[in-house]
């Protein structure tokens, strides 16, 4: 159990124990609680030291904002380099020009460490490491400009690499997503060449995708390094990628490997697959207590009905009678989800 | 530190992969191109102070480019059998087509007022390619395209009309030249300024801009053209 997962269950024990004791069914002074308060106060002491947990729910409360600030702050000092460059770059020569691309991602890696080192809870790192793998690809793509260089898969690959050195240096959950988007985008590249395509060539093929994402979900399984969160970034960009690909695939076969095959016959492969497949998700989810999972496959089963729907009944009924027709189904979905949890609740 | 040392060695290495051999092909060029560059080429930097780019414009080829992209041509780019049987297919509507490959081009200025790049010759290599003075050789992506039969030469307009009424059919073309643009640093898009500033019409005056063409594919503009 994770150092995070240990520190909830302490405040949710903690909790519930006061509520015992407002209803007077534990006393407050009782002998036997003080050896467990101490153990507690001592764990979470030494949790604390290790890693950035919230011990209140105001501290909770707060750790989302900090979340969202460090997103929205890592995407706008990303975008203000990159429209920096763009702005100073026409009035600097060549050897100026490739200082300006190429010292800062390497500064922002130093920075990424010192800010890892100083602030143990991560957010200034996870800021400057985006900061600092978005400055790479500036620095490649803007290479590619000043000597007129075609288009390449590497820099997907520098990209990647290079974001997940800084990701699991450093234990930086975004970071962590930039490489497998990097990584995973080369690779996806890879299938160009025994096909002879040009690199990009191959991201109107939506199967490689499909691929990599059950890749991605099942790389937690094949490694455990870095902090406990990397499992559920891990999981969650595979399922991400396994649930559009599939839900495209099964809109358009023009996305498939097999485009130019019968259209209507791989595109009702593809639904029956993704229906299977995000419903295995669901399953799979609640069988190995894996939310993102659960959230994956369901938003992608809904999606599914929503667009196999709208393909067999949008032309040909009235739209009042679609909507009565979607709504009766998330009506009968919700009977049938709240049996199972009667039923799940009746074997515990 | 380890893993920052680490990262900073990949910038370092992903930077030299990129920058020593555009260097060495820019410290070594193997041929040479003059451009007629009109108002219609320079692309970009309308806003105050961004500079502009040169595009390299290409002539649509009726009938393809099935005159100088033979069969053989084709399978040496690369192009399997089921690719190379597209071509010539009046009927392929939503079906799939194959994907482009890339191969080497050699192209002419076309004399007249277009100043569009035509291309001559498509080969798998530079080496096959051979190519001689007033050609500009660079990289591109040969992939298939729908294509007008041309009229035979110094036909009457009926003829035209005959042949307008055809349908379409598949051959090979060029999806894109690799790069399609060029960058301009501020030397060279000064000189181009007066084109810009042209108010008698599109590619009505041009700039002779030089050209310079390296082994690997690269093609940029000269310093001092």
């Amino acid at each position: 159990m994770s150092d995070r997962a240990r520190a909830r269950r302490i405040l949710s024990f903690r909790e519930e124990l006061a509520a015992l004791e407002a209803e007077g069914v534990v006393a407050p002074d009782d002998a036997a609680l003080a050896p467990i308060r101490a153990h507690h106060d001592a764990l979470l002491a030494s949790i604390s030291v290790r890693e950035d947990v919230d011990l209140t729910r105001s501290e909770a409360r707060l750790s989302t904002g900090m979340r969202i600030a460090t997103v929205l702050g890592a995407a706008a000092l990303s975008a203000a380099w990159g429209f920096f460059v763009a702005a100073a770059w026409d009035d600097l020569g060549r050897t100026a020009r490739l200082a300006l691309v190429a010292i800062p991602p390497i500064l922002l890696t130093f920075g990424t460490a010192i800010a890892a080192r100083r602030e143990t809870s991560g957010y200034v790192a996870n800021i400057v490491g985006t900061v600092a793998a978005i400055a790479l690809g500036v620095n490649l793509a803007a290479i590619g400009v000043l000597y007129d260089l075609p288009d390449s898969r590497m820099l997907f690959l520098a990209v990647g690499t290079f974001a997940m050195l800084l990701a699991y240096g450093h234990g930086l959950a975004m970071p962590l997503l930039i490489g497998i988007a990097g990584l995973g985008g080369w690779l996806w590249s890879l299938a160009a060449i025994p096909q002879g395509r040009w690199w990009d060539g191959v991201f109107g093929q939506l199967e490689f995708l499909a691929l990599l994402g059950l890749g991605a979900m099942l790389m937690p399984a094949i490694t455990r390094k870095g902090p406990p969160g990397f499992v559920m970034v891990w999981r969650t960009a595979g399922a991400t990628g396994v649930v559009s690909a599939l839900l495209i695939l099964g809109l358009s076969a023009n996305a498939s490997f097999f485009d130019g095959a019968n259209d209507d016959m791989v595109e009702a492969i593809y639904q029956l697959l993704g229906g299977a497949a995000f419903t295995v998700m669901v399953w799979q989810g609640l069988v190995r207590d894996r939310i993102e999972l659960v959230r994956a496959g369901t938003v992608g089963l809904a999606l599914l009905l929503m667009f196999r729907m709208v393909d067999w009944f949008w032309d040909w009924i009235p739209k009042w009678l679609f909507f009565l027709v979607v709504g009766a189904i998330a009506f009968g979905a919700l009977l049938l989800l709240r049996r199972l949890r009667r039923t799940a609740r009746a074997a515990a | 530190m380890r893993s920052a040392w680490l990262a900073a060695g990949v910038v370092v290495v992903a930077n030299a992969i990129a920058i020593v051999p555009a260097e060495r092909e820019r410290a070594a060029p193997v041929g040479e191109f003059t451009l007629q560059v009109c108002s219609d080429q320079v692309v970009g930097g309308w806003r105050d102070g961004d500079l502009p780019m040169l595009y390299l414009p290409l002539a649509a080829h009726m009938g393809g480019l099935d005159d100088m992209v033979d069969d053989a041509t084709l399978a040496a780019l690369g192009f399997s059998a089921d690719a190379r049987a597209v071509v010539g297919d009046t009927t392929r509507e939503d079906r799939a087509w194959p994907m482009p490959r890339m191969a080497w081009l050699a192209m002419r200025q076309q004399p007249d007022s277009s100043r569009m790049l035509e291309v001559v010759r498509v080969a798998p290599t530079r080496e096959a390619l051979a190519p001689g003075a007033g050609e500009l050789a660079m990289r591109g992506l040969i992939g298939f395209e729908w294509v007008w039969e041309p009229p035979p030469s110094g036909a009457d307009s009926a003829t035209v009309a005959e042949v307008g009424r055809r349908p379409q059919r598949i051959g090979a073309g060029v999806v894109r030249l690799l790069p399609p643009q060029l960058g301009l640093d501020r030397e060279q898009a000064g000189r181009l300024q007066s084109l810009r500033d042209d108010a008698v019409g599109p590619c009505q005056r041009t700039v002779p801009v030089r050209l310079l063409m390296g082994k690997r594919g690269g093609v940029w503009v000269s310093p001092a053209h």
